[in-house]
């Protein structure tokens, strides 16, 4: 029996729908959607920057679920969940660290501000790469993978304090498509809609891929452990 | 996963070097009908003839360029691992199938 196991006709499928559809969000947003009055091409950058950090939420979300049920059932399933939940929400909050400084840059002058939507993102990246930090520097054990759980589940409320700092306190963020927002032009709806859909299915994509990479992970730890009590040692 | 998260704590460390910056006090007197304002409010397409005073085209490449290495990055490392996993537990299974047939070589490691 092969244990590596087959990739599935689905993950090649939502893979090359993935694609697809960045190709053709690239392409409604250099090529169909206008530029903007105020801040000309730059604007272009909200296109990916919205979604990243929407893909964001959907990462932290699913890593706190996973370690509420891991606390719940100690199923291992649900720890490989977490993780990959932790990890794809980091990548797209690095995205959303990065490419809206560049945007500021040329809004706002400056690269960075204390606005309350930027400070509460940027903590709560930190508490998530904590996460990834603890499961990823060594061999998880029981305890870690506890504290991780913890970890995933005390960040999730900061999910909720990003979004709704810019309407508590204000702030320099724009809040263009909220309802206090002027909202964008029509021309431009197409792309940050099929944006919205490409990152949904990236980041299904690449959740899907994370968990199944650590499950595998975890077979090879239950295998070495049935060697090692068959006697076979280090080097089987 | 290291590399993102020191990727992740450069970004913070650098962002903090801007928000001094950033404190200018003439900036927190906009009014209602000031283009800063709307800025933050409302997206609108260009009319007429596109004229930018500060070219953002660099910022903009720089963005996106980020995003597709990160990205790309990412997916490549996903690869590697699975790869790396799938044969680590191939050979796994293989010995310990060995192990279990008459005559393997149980106890023998």
């Amino acid at each position: 029996m092969t244990t590596a196991g087959k990739i599935p006709v689905s993950w090649h499928v939502l893979a090359a729908s993935t694609a697809l559809l960045f190709g053709a969000t690239v392409y409604l947003i250099f090529f169909v959607a206008p530029v903007e009055e105020q801040m000309g091409v730059v604007q272009k950058i909200f296109y990916f920057h919205v979604p990243s950090a929407y893909a964001m939420y959907i990462g932290f979300s699913v890593s706190a679920l996973g370690g509420l049920m891991y606390l719940i059932k100690r199923s291992d399933r649900w720890d490989a969940l977490a993780l990959a939940g932790a990890e794809i929400g980091m990548l797209f909050c690095a995205i959303v660290l990065v490419t809206g400084p560049l945007w500021g840059r040329k809004a706002w002058g400056v690269y960075w501000v204390w606005d309350p939507r930027l400070t509460s993102t940027l903590l709560t990246g930190m508490i998530y790469a904590a996460y990834v930090g603890l499961r990823g520097f060594g061999p998880a054990g029981e305890v870690e993978k506890r504290f991780a759980s913890a970890l995933a589940i005390v960040g999730f409320p900061m999910l909720f304090l990003i979004k709704y700092s810019v309407q508590r306190w204000s702030g320099q963020h724009p809040v263009v498509i909220t309802g206090r927002g002027g909202g964008i032009s029509g021309d431009m709806v197409p792309a940050l809609v099929l944006a919205f859909l490409a990152f949904t299915a990236l980041v299904a994509w690449l959740l899907w891929a994370r968990v199944r990479v650590e499950r595998q992970r975890q077979r090879i730890e239950a295998l070495e452990i049935e060697a090692a009590m068959l006697g076979l040692g280090d080097e089987s | 996963m290291r590399w993102l998260a020191a990727v992740f704590l450069l970004v913070s460390v650098s962002s903090g070097v801007a928000p001094a910056a950033a404190q200018d006090p003439e900036e927190e007197t906009t009014s209602a009908g000031d283009p800063q304002e709307d800025r933050a409010s409302a997206f609108r397409a260009v009319r007429g003839a596109e004229a930018e005073q500060v070219p953002g085209g660099a910022l903009l490449i720089g963005a996106y360029g980020a995003i597709f290495v990160l990205l790309l990055v990412y997916v490549w490392r996903l690869g590697r691992l699975h790869a790396a996993n799938a044969e680590q537990l191939d050979g796994l299974a293989r010995t310990l199938e060995a192990c279990r047939e008459p005559g393997g070589t149980k106890g023998e490691g």
